[in-house]
């Protein structure tokens, strides 16, 4: 109850089914579709990994750091 | 356009030859046809414009569709009552997921249908495995396998002596029968008994009885060497089974059971 649905004008033409391919849209273009997806998040990639990795590999170096300062 | 040519044959009838006044009367669209096409400019280009709109609202353009709205003369026709109006044989679909198979290709519904049932028969087989493992592991465990038959010694069992085991939670009778037990056992006439059977039947070897030693009337454990038949009696309402495990009197109505047993090499009773 209570949900109206918001009437457009439209025209709308669908296919059947069996008249399509179906799986060939996966790969189809493939390449471009890498790129599109590169181009557009290689900054939330940067702010996701850069952290994790200095905070890594600075605890490395600090660690590095601490074993030969106390060696004698 | 006859209106048109009509008054263009009113306007040039007094220079038209006999001829053409006999195809006016005989096919007037050819005689029209023949007007517009040798008459000047100046009237044609609206005719033309007239009838290409005439066309467009009709829906009798072929190559019209709905993404070339703008080539039509009436622009301010909102898009979708334009493919309303233009019903087109040639439909374009959006492929950019699905590239549509060429318009003459037959169905594609049997590869379809293929491939899914394909899947069934996976789905099919994982829920019998589901299903079965879940059976089985309400079925009987390794350990009680494990205690499933057990194995006797018989070698240290002196004639004419009972000998009792456990075997699945249940006493087992297992009786050395002297010479004369087992002609008693076999001088019985089977028709005074309740429960008809051989004593051959009751046992592989005339020497060993090997009986389940639960009373058949309610479970009770019957006592050896007792009764009035050389056998068991049951303690609880008092039935008395013979030298063979068969019952005589009381209220049991069966001979006592006989469980599955073998005998292995070198003295060796494997019960169950």
């Amino acid at each position: 109850m209570g949900k109206i649905p918001v009437k457009m004008k439209a025209v709308v033409y669908g296919l059947s089914p069996y008249q399509q391919k179906v799986m060939p849209g996966l790969w189809k273009d493939f390449t471009s579709k890498i790129h599109h997806k590169i181009t557009d998040n290689w900054i939330s990639a940067t702010l996701l990994i850069t952290p994790v990795v200095g905070t890594y590999s600075y605890a490395q170096w600090y660690l590095e750091q601490e074993k030969l300062h106390h060696r004698f | 356009m006859l209106r048109v040519a009509g008054r263009r044959l009113g306007l040039t009838s007094p220079r038209a030859n006999p001829v053409a006044s006999f195809f006016v009367a005989g096919s007037p669209p050819i005689h029209g046809d023949r007007v517009s096409r040798d008459y000047s400019s100046p009237v044609e280009s609206p005719l033309a414009v007239h009838s290409a709109f005439i066309g467009a609202i009709r829906g009798f353009s072929s190559k019209t569709i709905v993404s070339t709205h703008h080539d039509m003369i009436l622009n301010d026709i909102p898009a979708t009552v334009a493919a309303l109006k233009n019903p087109s044989s040639k439909i374009i679909y959006d492929e950019h997921n699905h590239e549509r198979y060429p318009p003459g290709d037959p169905t594609k519904r049997a590869f379809a249908y293929f491939v899914l049932s394909g899947g069934r028969f996976v789905y099919a087989s994982l829920l019998r495995l589901l299903v079965l493992k879940l059976v089985l592991s309400m079925s009987a465990s390794k350990d009680v396998l494990a205690l499933a038959s057990l194995e006797v010694d018989l070698s240290s069992i002196e004639p004419g002596t009972t000998v009792t085991v456990k075997w699945r939670g249940k006493p087992v009778f297992i009786r050395r029968r002297t010479n004369d037990d087992v002609k008693l056992a076999n001088s019985i006439e089977l028709a005074s008994l309740r429960d008809p059977q051989e004593d051959s039947e009751r046992v592989k070897d005339p020497e060993w009885l090997v009986v389940v030693g639960v009373c058949t009337h309610l479970g009770c454990i019957p006592l050896p060497n007792a009764g009035d038949y050389g056998g068991w009696f049951c303690p609880c309402h008092g039935s008395h089974y013979d030298i063979s495990g068969r019952i005589r009197k009381g209220p049991a109505p069966y001979n006592l059971e006989v469980p599955t047993y073998s005998f292995l090499e070198d003295n060796k009773l494997l019960i169950g």
